[in-house]
C-alpha cells in the first residue's frame, strides 16, 4: 500500500499569498494514500527538511509530494533530503505551485483550486514511481584524438598534461596538419612553425601520449567510456624503429617530380618523403603509388643508401583495436574547389591561386623560399589581386555560409605581400570585412592604413591571362559606383573553408551527425558546443565550422577539459532517466532505432543454451541514452518505456484530472 | 475529482451545480522548454488563465498519441501539446519526430469528430514567458467559444462504459 | 491472366524445394479463399480473380508458416508493397519469400523480392487510392465536426472487437498489441464507446505511413465498418505532407520515426 506525505510550503507569502495552503494540505489529506499532508512556512528551510525526513522514518512514506517551487529550484534538495531519510530519491516528486498557480493567479479560491489538483496529479504520479538507481557505467580513461593538426594536438597535450593516456591518431605522415603550412598568422605575424613545431615535439615525447601517424579510423565500436576502435595504421614502408631519420633515402630517391601535398602542389617531392622538414615524427614514408620499386619491382635505391636496413619494401597496412572511453574528434577542414568558378578561370590559370599556396609562396621554407614567385613563370608578382568569399556565401555555386577566416588571413596576406614587394601593389576585392576578435578590426585597418593595401569593395567578374601573361582583374567598386579593371601578376582567391572530405563517413562511423555540409553538429548549440548528441565524442577545431587557432585551441582545451571530467571518476554515473525494453514483447521493427537521436539503442540478438538465435529485439545502451523518450513514442507495441516519465506514471496523471 | 475541483473557475466549497462552465485544458509540455517558460511567466508575474493543468515530460517527443486521446477520454474540453522551437530540442531531434507524428495525427482527431478547435501545439521556449502565457489566454479562450467538449463524442468515456 | 502458368510455377516451386509452401488462393463455395499449397500435386486448386482481396502477406508473422520459408506468395501489387514494407520493417529478409506476381490480368511469374520491388517501381509506381473511399473522405470532410463525430459514433459503436481488421493486415504484425497491453491498460478493451473509438482511432495511427491500402482490414470487418476512410486519409496525410511511399523502397525510413526540417508546422503556434 502507498504511504505518500504531501508537504505544502507557503514560500513565505509567495505561495500563501494566493493559495490557501492549509486547505491544500487538507483537501490532500483525503487523497487515497496519503497518509500525512501538512503545511509549513519555508519548505526548503533546515526544519522544513526536516520535517519531511521525521515523516519519511515516522509514518514510513512509499512517496513524497512537495507542493511548493518549481521543480527546477528545488528538486535536488528535496531529494537529497529524501536519500538522507532513506527513501530512493526517485520516490519524491514536486508539485509546482509558485510559478504554476500561485504568481500567476490572483484570485485565492482558483488558485488554491488549482493547486489541489496539481497537488492530487503528483500524488498519483508519486504512486507509481519506482525505485531509481543512478546508472553507473566503467570507464576507460584512455581518450583517442582523431587528427593531428593543432586543434588535435592541443586536446591531446591538455588531456595528457591532466595525467590521462592519449592515442593521437593522424592520416597524413606528420603531425602539424594545415597550421604546418602557413608563413605567418594574424594578428601578430609570428611565424606559424615556430609556434607550432614544440607542440609537435612536445606530443611526440609525452609519455601519456601513444602517437599513431599514417593512420585512419576504420571502425567504432562501443559507447562513453568503452568505445573499441579500430585504426589501420598504413604501410610506411620504412621501419621507423630503424630509421634515423638522416634523409640519405630521399635525397637519393629517383621520383622526384611528385606535387608535394605540403607544398599545395607548388613545389615537388620524392617517393620516399617526408612531408617537411620539421615533421614529427621525423621519418620518411613511400608514397607506394609513385615509387618505382613498388610500382615497377626494379629501383630499390633508397635500400641500398639507407644505413640501418630501415626500408621494407614487404610492408603491410595493419589494423589495431584500441579501448578507449572518450574521442576527441579535431579532422580539420580542406579549401573548397574554385575550379566552379569559370569567371576566375576555373581553376586552369597557374597564377590565379588559393590561400595555402600563397602561404607556401610567403613561407621561409616553401618551394620559393619565401620570395612571392608566381606559379607560371616564377617571376616576382608586381602586383597581386586578392579575392574574399570565393566560394562562401554563394549558397549557387559554393556554401551559404561565411568562411570567417578569410577577411583575417587575406589581410594577413595583403601585409606579408607588401612586406616582402615593397613596391609591389596589393589590392582586396571584398563584399564586407568581417574581422571580430580580439586585435582582428586593428590588424585590418593596419593593412588599409599602414600597409598600404587598397580594398575594394564589390565582386570580381572577369580574370583572363593577357598576351604577355599577366592576368586581368574586371570587376566592380560598388562604393564608388563604377567598374575597375587591375592588371595583376597572381591572383589569390580566398576559397571557402569546407569540411575533410570523408568527413561525413567518419560522423557516420562515431554515430555524430553533421549539417548540410559536412560540418560535425554540436550536442546543442550554445549550452554544449563542445559535446557531440553521441556520448563520450567531443569535437575540436575547424571540423564543427570555420574557426581559426585560437578559437580551435580554445576548443581543443574545452574538449580535454570535458575529456578529463569524465576521466575524473572510474565510474560514469548517470541520473537513471533512461528507456528500458520489453525484450518479450518487442518484434524488432527497429522504429526506435531508427528514431533515437543519439543512436543509443541497438540489436540483441537473443540466443537459446546452444548458441542458437531466438530472435532480436531492440536494446537501449544506458550509457547513451539521454532519457527523451522519443523511441517510447515511436514504439506501436508498447515495448518500450522510459524510467521516470513511464506509461504507468504518465496515465496515472492524466488520470488524476478527470 | 470532485464535480467542483474540475471547475478551476469554480469558488471552493460553493454549490458545484451554480458554477458555470468552465475549460479543462490538458497540456503536455517538454521539462526544457515550455516548462521553463512557464516558469518563468511566473517568475514574471504574469497573469495567465487558470484553467490549464500542466503535465511534465522529459520532451515532446515523449508524447503519445495515447496521451492526447486518454486526456480528451478523461473529459478534457482541450489539449495542448507545447514544446521546443525547431533546432533548440535539448534532444536534439525529439521535437521534430513530435511535430511529423502531430501533423498526421490531429488530421485523424479532427477526421473522427474531434474538433480542431480543442488540440493545441505551440513551440514555446525558456524565454518565452510572455507567449505561454499569451498562449493560455488564448487556448482558454478559444476554447470557451468552442463550448464543452460534447458527453456524446466517440472519444468520450461514458458513465456506462 | 496465364493461371495455367501460375499453377505450373507453383508446382515447379515445390517440387524443386525453392518453395516450403505456395500461399494462394482457391474457390470454396463460390468464394475465394487462402490455400496453403505443400504438395505440388495440389498447385492446380490454385486460382485469381479480383475478387482475391485478402493480402497474403498477413500469414507470414505465423510461426507455422514461417517454418516453411521460403514461401512463394501470389501477391498482387499491394501485396508485394506489403512484403517490401515487411523487409524496410525488418519482418522479413530477402530470400525469405517469392513471389507469383499478379496485376492488371497479367501474371508475372515468379520474381524476388528485389524484382518485385523493380517490377512495382516501374509498372505500378502510382497505385491510387480509390476514388470512392477519396470521394467519401472529401464528403466527410465537408461535414461539421459535430456531424463528423456522429457518423464514426456509429460506426465505431458497431465494433465488435474482434480484431478481424488487425489479423487481416500483414502490417499488424506486434505479437503483443498495444490494445492487450494492461500495465497500464491504454485502451478500453470493452466493445462500445470511448475504448472502440481509441481501439479504432489508435490502429488507424499506427498504420500511419505504413498502410499500403490493400483494403483487406475493411473487407475483413465482419461489421461493416468503413476503415479505409481512416487509412486512405492517413496515407493520403502521409504523401501530402511528407512524401510516404510506403512498400516502394525497402530501404526506407519509417515516416513516423523519422523527420525533415522543413515539415509542416503551419498548425504549431
Amino acid at each position: 500500500m502507498a504511504r505518500v506525505g504531501v508537504f505544502i510550503c507557503h514560500c513565505g507569502e509567495n505561495i500563501g499569498r494566493t493559495v490557501d495552503c492549509a486547505a491544500v494540505a487538507k483537501a490532500a489529506e483525503a487523497f487515497p494514500g496519503v497518509v500525512k499532508s501538512v503545511d509549513y512556512k519555508y519548505m526548503c528551510s533546515d526544519p522544513g527538511q526536516q520535517m519531511i525526513k521525521d515523516a519519511i522514518r515516522d509514518e514510513r512514506l512509499t512517496g513524497v509530494v512537495v507542493g511548493a517551487c518549481s521543480p527546477r529550484m528545488h528538486e535536488p534538495t528535496f531529494r537529497r533530503a529524501a536519500f538522507e531519510a532513506g527513501l530512493n530519491p526517485y520516490l519524491l516528486e514536486m508539485a509546482n505551485l509558485r510559478e504554476h498557480c500561485s504568481w500567476v493567479h490572483e484570485d485565492r479560491p482558483v488558485a488554491t483550486e488549482k493547486a489541489i489538483d496539481l497537488m492530487r496529479v503528483m500524488v498519483e504520479k508519486v504512486k507509481k514511481n519506482a525505485e531509481l538507481r543512478p546508472i553507473r557505467v566503467p570507464v576507460e580513461p584512455t581518450a583517442l584524438v582523431i587528427g593531428g593538426g593543432i586543434a588535435g594536438i592541443q586536446a591531446a597535450l591538455d588531456i595528457a598534461g591532466g595525467g590521462k593516456k592519449v592515442i593521437l591518431v593522424e592520416r597524413s605522415p606528420s603531425l602539424g596538419g594545415h597550421m604546418a603550412r602557413l608563413s605567418e598568422t594574424f594578428p601578430t605575424l609570428d611565424c606559424s612553425q615556430c609556434i607550432l613545431t614544440p607542440r609537435m615535439v612536445e606530443a611526440a615525447n609525452h609519455p601519456n601520449i601513444t602517437l599513431m601517424t599514417y593512420s585512419e579510423v576504420t571502425k567504432v565500436d562501443g559507447f562513453i567510456g568503452n568505445f573499441e576502435v579500430t585504426v589501420r595504421q598504413k604501410a610506411r614502408y620504412v621501419d621507423p624503429e630503424k630509421c634515423t631519420g638522416c634523409g640519405a633515402c630521399f635525397e637519393k630517391c629517383p621520383a622526384k617530380k611528385i606535387p608535394s601535398e605540403f607544398d599545395a602542389a607548388l613545389g615537388n617531392r620524392t617517393a620516399i618523403y617526408r612531408p617537411f622538414p620539421q615533421a614529427v615524427p621525423n621519418k620518411p614514408v613511400i608514397d607506394a603509388e609513385h615509387c618505382i620499386m613498388l610500382t615497377k619491382g626494379k629501383c630499390g635505391i633508397c635500400a641500398k643508401v639507407c644505413p640501418t636496413g630501415a626500408i621494407k619494401y614487404d610492408d603491410k597496412d595493419r589494423e589495431v583495436i584500441v579501448k578507449v572511453g572518450a574521442i576527441v574528434v579535431a579532422t580539420g577542414f580542406e579549401l573548397w574547389d574554385h575550379s566552379a568558378y569559370g569567371e576566375y578561370g576555373a581553376g586552369r590559370l597557374e597564377d590565379v591561386i588559393n590561400g595555402f599556396q600563397f602561404e607556401r609562396l610567403a613561407s621561409a621554407s616553401g618551394p620559393t623560399t619565401g620570395e612571392i614567385r608566381r606559379p607560371s613563370d616564377g617571376r616576382i608578382a608586381e602586383s597581386v589581386v586578392f579575392i574574399q568569399c570565393c566560394g562562401s556565401r554563394d549558397p549557387k555555386r559554393g556554401v551559404p555560409y561565411c568562411s570567417k577566416i578569410c577577411c583575417m588571413y587575406t589581410a594577413k596576406h595583403a601585409i606579408l605581400y607588401r612586406h616582402k614587394v615593397h613596391h609591389g601593389r596589393a589590392v582586396v576585392f571584398y563584399m564586407d570585412v568581417r574581422a571580430g576578435g580580439k586585435g582582428y578590426d586593428e590588424f585590418v585597418r593596419r593593412a588599409i592604413e599602414t600597409e598600404g593595401a587598397e580594398y575594394i569593395r564589390g565582386r570580381v567578374s572577369r580574370i583572363y591571362r593577357r598576351k604577355d601573361g599577366r592576368l586581368v582583374v574586371k570587376g566592380a567598386d560598388t562604393l564608388a559606383g563604377r567598374p575597375v579593371e587591375i592588371v595583376a601578376d597572381m591572383v589569390v582567391l580566398a576559397d571557402a573553408i569546407v569540411p575533410q572530405p570523408g568527413a561525413s563517413r567518419l560522423a557516420q562511423m562515431l554515430g555524430v551527425s553533421y549539417d548540410e555540409y559536412g560540418f560535425y553538429s554540436e550536442a546543442h548549440p550554445k549550452l554544449r558546443p563542445v559535446e557531440t548528441a553521441k556520448a563520450g565524442v567531443f569535437l575540436a577545431g575547424a571540423c564543427q565550422a570555420p574557426k581559426d587557432i585560437p578559437e580551435s585551441v580554445a576548443q581543443a582545451s574545452a574538449a580535454a577539459a570535458k575529456v578529463l571530467g569524465l576521466f575524473s571518476q572510474p565510474e560514469l554515473e548517470r541520473e537513471p532517466i533512461v528507456a528500458k525494453v520489453n525484450e518479450v514483447t518487442c518484434v524488432h521493427c527497429r522504429a526506435c532505432i531508427q528514431a533515437c537521436p543519439y543512436g543509443a539503442i541497438e540489436d540483441k540478438e537473443i540466443k537459446d543454451s546452444k548458441g542458437n538465435l531466438i530472435r532480436t529485439v531492440a536494446c537501449v545502451n544506458e550509457g547513451e541514452c539521454q532519457g527523451c523518450g522519443t523511441c517510447v513514442a515511436v514504439c506501436r507495441s508498447g515495448s518500450i518505456d522510459l524510467d521516470g516519465f513511464t506509461d504507468e506514471e504518465v496515465l496515472a496523471e492524466i488520470a488524476a484530472l478527470e | 475529482m470532485t464535480q467542483t475541483s474540475t471547475k478551476p473557475d469554480a469558488a471552493t466549497g460553493a454549490d458545484a451545480a451554480a458554477q458555470p462552465w468552465s475549460p479543462r485544458i490538458v497540456a503536455f509540455v517538454c521539462n526544457w522548454c515550455t516548462y521553463a517558460g512557464a516558469d518563468l511567466a511566473g517568475t514574471s508575474r504574469l497573469q495567465y488563465a487558470p484553467n490549464v493543468r500542466i503535465i511534465k515530460l522529459p520532451c515532446t517527443g515523449r508524447i503519445d498519441p495515447l496521451f492526447i486521446l486518454k486526456a480528451f477520454e478523461q473529459g478534457a474540453d482541450a489539449v495542448l501539446v507545447s514544446g521546443c522551437h525547431p533546432g533548440d530540442c535539448h534532444y536534439t531531434a525529439g521535437n521534430y519526430h513530435a511535430r511529423r507524428r502531430w501533423g498526421l495525427f490531429r488530421r485523424l482527431m479532427e477526421f473522427t469528430g474531434i474538433d480542431a478547435k480543442r488540440l493545441f501545439f505551440s513551440w514555446v521556449s525558456a524565454a518565452e514567458g510572455q507567449k505561454f502565457a499569451d498562449l493560455i489566454n488564448a487556448v482558454t479562450d478559444e476554447v470557451r467559444q468552442a463550448g464543452p467538449f460534447d458527453p456524446t463524442n466517440p472519444a468520450r468515456k461514458r458513465p456506462w462504459t | 491472366m496465364d493461371l495455367a502458368k501460375l499453377r505450373q510455377d507453383a508446382a515447379a516451386l515445390l517440387a524443386d524445394g525453392r518453395a516450403g509452401l505456395v500461399i494462394g488462393f482457391r474457390e470454396r463455395a463460390g468464394a475465394c479463399v487462402p490455400a496453403f499449397v505443400t504438395d505440388a500435386d495440389q498447385a492446380d486448386a490454385l486460382v485469381y480473380d479480383d475478387t482475391c482481396i485478402a493480402n497474403l502477406a498477413a500469414y507470414l508473422r505465423k510461426p507455422e508458416i514461417r517454418q516453411r520459408r521460403p514461401v512463394a506468395l501470389v501477391a498482387r501489387p499491394h501485396v508485394m508493397r506489403s512484403l517490401i514494407l515487411l523487409k524496410a520493417e525488418h519482418q522479413l529478409q530477402g530470400d525469405d519469400v517469392l513471389v507469383l506476381a499478379v496485376g492488371d490480368d497479367t501474371y508475372h511469374g515468379v520474381l524476388t523480392l528485389a524484382e518485385a520491388e523493380r517490377l512495382l517501381n516501374e509498372t505500378y509506381a502510382d497505385l491510387a487510392t480509390d476514388a470512392q473511399v477519396l470521394a467519401e473522405i472529401e464528403r466527410l470532410e465537408q461535414m461539421s465536426p459535430e456531424e463528423r463525430a456522429r457518423f464514426w459514433s456509429e460506426q465505431f459503436a458497431k465494433c465488435t472487437r474482434c480484431y478481424a481488421c488487425r489479423a487481416a493486415c500483414p502490417m499488424c504484425y506486434c505479437e503483443r498489441c498495444i490494445v492487450e497491453k494492461n500495465v497500464p491498460q491504454w485502451i478500453s478493451t470493452a466493445a462500445a464507446g470511448h475504448g472502440n473509438y481509441a481501439w479504432n482511432v489508435i490502429r488507424a495511427f499506427h498504420l500511419a505511413g505504413r498502410c499500403i491500402e490493400c483494403g483487406a482490414c475493411e473487407a475483413a470487418c465482419p461489421q461493416g465498418i468503413p476503415l479505409m476512410l481512416l487509412n486512405a486519409l492517413l496515407a493520403r496525410e502521409a504523401r501530402d505532407q511528407f512524401d510516404a511511399r510506403p512498400g516502394y523502397d525497402a530501404e526506407a525510413e519509417p515516416v513516423v520515426g523519422s523527420w525533415n526540417k522543413d515539415d509542416d508546422e503551419g498548425f504549431i503556434r
